[in-house]
């Protein structure tokens, strides 16, 4: 039989616990029910579930609120979100955010165990079903976030946002990874073979990252569908992740990759995000870049489940999609604005056309199944894969 | 008549039976101090249960689910209720586990090897060498460990890396030509960068356990023909064995359960079995298996420290102590004369070899090794380079402004400041009665359930512990924050308080408080004036170690802290944008703060302890 996991009712911060229940619930946890089946209790608080099917998709948590609750919001949310994406700029006079930070995608469904501990979260669109898989988020109701519409139709309209019909996830900022390379080392590597020369032998870093790394190389190998894959497909792509292995140097965090540059401990890292080559051009790397194995991502703001501070939630989220907002996250973060009138605030190295023409050398991706329920290998493989590959 | 010099070392054996029990001496095993029958009973409880109970609210409950889970079948961040096994065999089967689990264990014994080495050397020759600035050495070394542990291993990529500090010398000099690519990324860096996070709480561990050992007791032994070995070996070592121990195991544990250091350090060798067990709890999402792979990594450490327990039990100390000594001694016969009397004939070079100051030197060297780091900390964070490492591209200040004015950053370190103070405090409250328990009760019963329940918080995965306290805080609806956290900090800090007052306190003569009682004085004046000044210097120990793993806390209180932030968490949110020299100028923002509280609270200190009252208490 299976446990839900993510049964616990809503009774996390500012959310009113009897005492009978705080008794009982005690108890539980101290393990006078723990190992007689109460154990289920305590285990029901890590949240979860075996379903595949999106959990969220009851009632939305703003259902009952109306435009006018938006606009009058007063209070602070709470997100979950990646540190780079906090601005003064985020915070109004009514509406103020405290943040928690991700360090990885994958903590994000530990981390919302509580209900209540966040109201929002900032991350990629193709991680919705894990998040859905596990109940955490809830749809959101654009008609409530009047700056709906400064979002370039490209995001907008985009299918990765909505599952079974309904928008979960509301377009924030957007990316896409490239390959970088040190020209004072190595020149323009334009193929794997290139990748694979032996001048390259140890000199080249991945991000500790399955989900990015191991689509970029499914990009690469020219799979259709680089994040839905068969299993001749996946195994294809662990063959080549293997022959590729002594070319490695270091698996990374991002962010570190522009200092392993310029310090000359690798000379070429895919895939890579942002300034990153410009940061490492400054620190006196000569870099240059190319789209290769590349796929594009949108970072979105989600409502989570049990979120207590739904209208201000949405006042946040609509203040986000204000041009001068998307604008001073550009010029601190990583990644480019989902609207439009802010395109002005990427670096002119980075600067694009239109957002579209972009999509169409480096597509969005939907992220990878939560099952096999479709014959194609679950986002489960991809990590004890990825374990395997680093480790032996 | 007989000068010292002129003593055989044959004769010493004889000499050790009428003097100091040289070769066999061990640790004075403090006597029970004066019974009272049914109060010193209670008072054990008092001392012991406080912390037992506590260890077992935050961790023994969440440690027991973590039992059940094992024993369950997983799905998709879900379990299922049915016993199996299929965990445990997939962790045994399974090439990938037993391999990094063995790695992981076999790179802890080795670091710990090496830190039993140094960390005795720095420890001995602060206590016995460098005696009028010995604890303001070791003062430095306890306030190295609050500057960011990140940003201090992450100095390494500039020391060791491949046109690091370290490759630029030895090709200036003419050693290579071309950068050494075995020094970054690889298991040296690994093993390297791990002694130098852990050597500074071996040494304090070990500093605790020499303070009660009596240089006259040297001196006589010196002055009764012993070598400088014999010495070390026959009375330093067996007396400080309590201490030596308490360093090993927590060391061991500490290396090995590490994965963080390995994974900033060691390029494509730096997984560990730790990050196995992450993955299993956060995007892998199979909670039993991280759960069997965690209690099987455990009882891999238990069985490692008792095999090596056994073998060290085995291998007695005078056993070894007399063929080291042989060997350094010279009794070794060459062309007949030892060397000893080679060299007391005359040739002058060996005299003068034999005679350097090797300990002290070793000192000076592992001291530069630990504070290189800190230095390139601090130099680099005045980089004007986008990236905290080499080259130095010109002088800047403008980073202290950067971390001053960024966004969260006085609000983490506002969060990081209340969870320290709320974590030592905790965890001296704590931590002191039960070392007294310790050291002074042997209750066998007593010392296991206390045993266990001071290892269980650093033996028991972090990740594991935050997932824990994160699922027990949700089903109580405990709202996630400072609050919950700190609970889990006093948790996790309070074995390093219990380690150092213990180790003290084990080796400390119980005498003086028994004449004192003897002489009339009541038990809390014997405490107030006696015990408590004696151990002062364990506790503030006890209390730096505290505070510096408090400050650098990361894996548990990410899963606990809800909607806010802490220093190290902020600065791993820094690095996911760019690792800029921003973070050393955290790093050295933080150490200057707490060198101006530690000063200031040496100040009030000396302002009271040294008062005339105190003095004539």
């Amino acid at each position: 039989m299976s446990e839900p996991l993510a049964a616990c009712p809503p009774s996390g911060l500012g959310v009113a616990v009897s005492r009978r229940t705080f008794l009982s619930n005690t108890c539980q946890a101290l393990g006078v029910g723990a190992l007689m089946g109460g154990a289920g209790g305590l285990l029901a608080a890590c949240g979860g579930s075996t379903s595949t099917q999106p959990k969220g998709n009851s009632a939305a948590a703003d259902s009952g609120v109306t435009l006018q609750d938006v606009k009058n919001a007063k209070g602070t949310v709470k997100v979950l979100g990646w540190q780079y994406y906090q601005v003064p700029q985020e915070n109004t006079a009514s509406v103020g955010s405290h943040w928690g930070y991700l360090g990885n995608n994958e903590g994000t469904i530990t981390k919302t165990t509580q209900p209540g501990a966040f109201d929002l979260l900032t991350i990629l669109a193709g991680y919705d079903p894990e998040l859905l898989a596990a109940g955490r988020v809830i749809p959101t109701n654009p008609d409530l976030i009047p700056n709906w519409k400064n979002i370039d139709p490209v995001f907008r309209n985009s299918p990765t946002l909505r599952h079974n019909g309904q928008l979960y996830s509301v377009p924030f900022q957007w990316g896409y990874g490239y390959l970088e390379w040190d020209t004072r080392h190595t020149t323009r590597p334009t193929s794997l073979a290139d990748l694979m020369s032996p001048k390259l032998r140890g000199r080249v870093g991945l991000p500790d990252d399955p989900y990015g790394t191991m689509t970029t190389f499914a990009v690469l190998l020219g799979f259709k569908t680089p994040q839905q894959l068969t299993r001749s497909e996946f195994n294809k792509l662990i063959a080549t992740l293997d022959a590729f292995r002594p070319q490695v140097r270091v698996f990374h965090p991002y962010g570190e990759e522009p200092a392993l540059l310029a310090a000359g401990d690798i000379y070429v890292d895919f895939p890579s995000y942002g300034p990153s080559f410009l940061t490492a051009d400054k620190a006196g790397a000569k870099m240059e870049i190319e789209y290769f194995g590349s796929w594009s991502y949108v970072d979105c703001l989600i409502m989570v489940r049990g979120a207590t501070k739904v209208p201000q939630a949405l006042a946040f989220m609509n203040h986000c999609l204000e041009p001068s907002v998307q604008e001073a996250v550009v010029r601190q973060g990583a990644a480019f604005p989902v609207v439009d009138a802010a395109v002005s605030a990427v670096p002119p190295q980075l600067r694009y056309q239109s957002a579209a023409a972009v999509l169409a050398k480096a597509p969005l991706e939907p992220g990878v199944p939560v099952t096999n329920a479709h014959g194609y290998v679950p986002f489960s493989e991809w990590l004890t894969a990825w374990e395997k590959y680093k480790a032996l | 008549m007989t000068q010292p010099s002129d003593l055989d070392s044959s004769q010493v054996p004889k000499l050790r039976d009428h003097h100091v029990d040289i070769g066999s001496a061990k640790a004075p095993r403090p006597e029970k101090l004066r019974s009272d029958g049914w109060r010193t009973h209670l008072g054990d409880h008092i001392l012991v249960w406080p912390y037992v109970v506590f260890a077992s609210l935050i961790l023994g409950v969440p440690f027991a689910v973590l039992v059940v889970y094992s024993i369950w079948g997983s799905a998709f961040f879900s379990v299922i209720r049915r016993f199996t096994l299929s965990n445990y065999v997939t962790v045994f089967t399974g090439h990938l586990y037993t391999f990094l689990l063995i790695k992981s264990l076999a790179v802890g014994v080795v670091v710990t090897i090496i830190m039993a080495v140094l960390g005795f050397i720095v420890a001995y020759t602060i206590t016995f060498k460098f005696k009028r600035f010995g604890k303001l050495i070791l003062l430095g070394v306890a306030l190295s460990l609050l500057a960011s542990y990140i940003v201090r291993v992450y100095a390494w990529a500039t020391i060791l890396g491949n046109n690091g500090l370290l490759n630029s010398v030895l090709m200036k000099v003419g050693v290579i030509n071309r950068p050494v690519g075995f020094l970054f990324f690889g298991y040296f860096a690994i093993i390297v960068t791990l002694i130098y996070v852990y050597l500074p709480i071996m040494v304090l561990v070990i500093y605790g356990g020499l303070q009660d050992i009596d240089p006259a007791t040297l001196e006589a032994a010196r002055d009764l023909g012993a070598s400088r070995t014999r010495r070390l070996l026959g009375i330093v070592v067996p007396q400080a064995s309590n201490a030596m121990k308490a360093a090993l195991v927590f060391g061991f544990i500490l290396a090995t359960t590490d994965y963080i250091t390995p994974m900033l350090v060691g390029g494509t060798s730096g997984e560990m079995v730790g990050a196995v067990i992450e993955d299993q709890f956060t995007g892998g999402g199979n909670y039993p298996l991280g759960a069997a792979l965690a209690l099987v990594t455990i009882g891999a450490i238990f069985v490692v420290i008792v095999v090596l327990g056994g073998i060290g039990h085995f291998v007695r100390a005078d056993r070894w102590r007399r063929s080291v000594d042989e060997l350094v001694s010279g009794r070794r016969r060459r062309g007949g004369k030892s060397a000893r009397s080679l060299g007391r004939e005359g040739r002058w070079p060996l005299r003068v070899i034999r005679q350097l100051p090797y300990a002290e030197l070793a000192t000076v060297l592992i001291l530069l090794f630990l504070a290189t780091p800190l230095v390139v900390v601090i130099v680099f964070s005045f980089n004007k380079s986008r990236v905290p490492s080499l080259p130095f591209t010109g002088f800047t200040g403008n980073w202290y402004s950067y971390i001053v004015h960024a966004t969260g950053f006085a609000t983490s370190a506002e969060t990081s400041g209340v969870l320290v103070i709320i974590a030592v405090a905790g965890s001296i409250v704590l931590g002191v009665p039960i070392s007294f328990a310790l050291a002074r009760h042997r209750t066998r019963g007593r010392r296991v359930v206390a045993t266990a329940a001071i290892l269980g918080p650093v033996i028991v995965p972090g990740v594991v512990i935050g997932v824990a306290v994160l699922s027990t805080a949700t089903l109580v609806g405990v709202a996630l924050g400072v609050q919950v956290t700190a609970l889990a900090h006093v948790l996790l800090v309070t074995p390093y308080v219990i380690f150092v007052v213990t180790a003290r306190l084990s080796d400390m003569d119980v005498g003086i408080e028994e004449a004192a009682q003897d002489l009339g004085a009541h038990r809390r004046r014997v405490f107030r004036d006696i015990t408590l000044p004696l151990i002062a210097a364990s506790i503030v120990g006890g209390a730096l170690l505290a505070a510096a793993v408090s400050m650098d806390e990361i894996l548990v209180t990410n899963f606990t802290i809800g909607a806010q932030s802490t220093i190290p968490l902020w600065v791993l949110g820094q690095i996911t944008r760019t690792l800029t020299p921003g973070i050393n100028a955290v790093a050295v923002i933080v150490l200057g703060v707490a060198l101006l509280i530690v000063a200031i609270g040496g100040w009030l200190m000396r302002a009271s302890f040294g008062s005339r009252a105190w003095r004539s208490r």
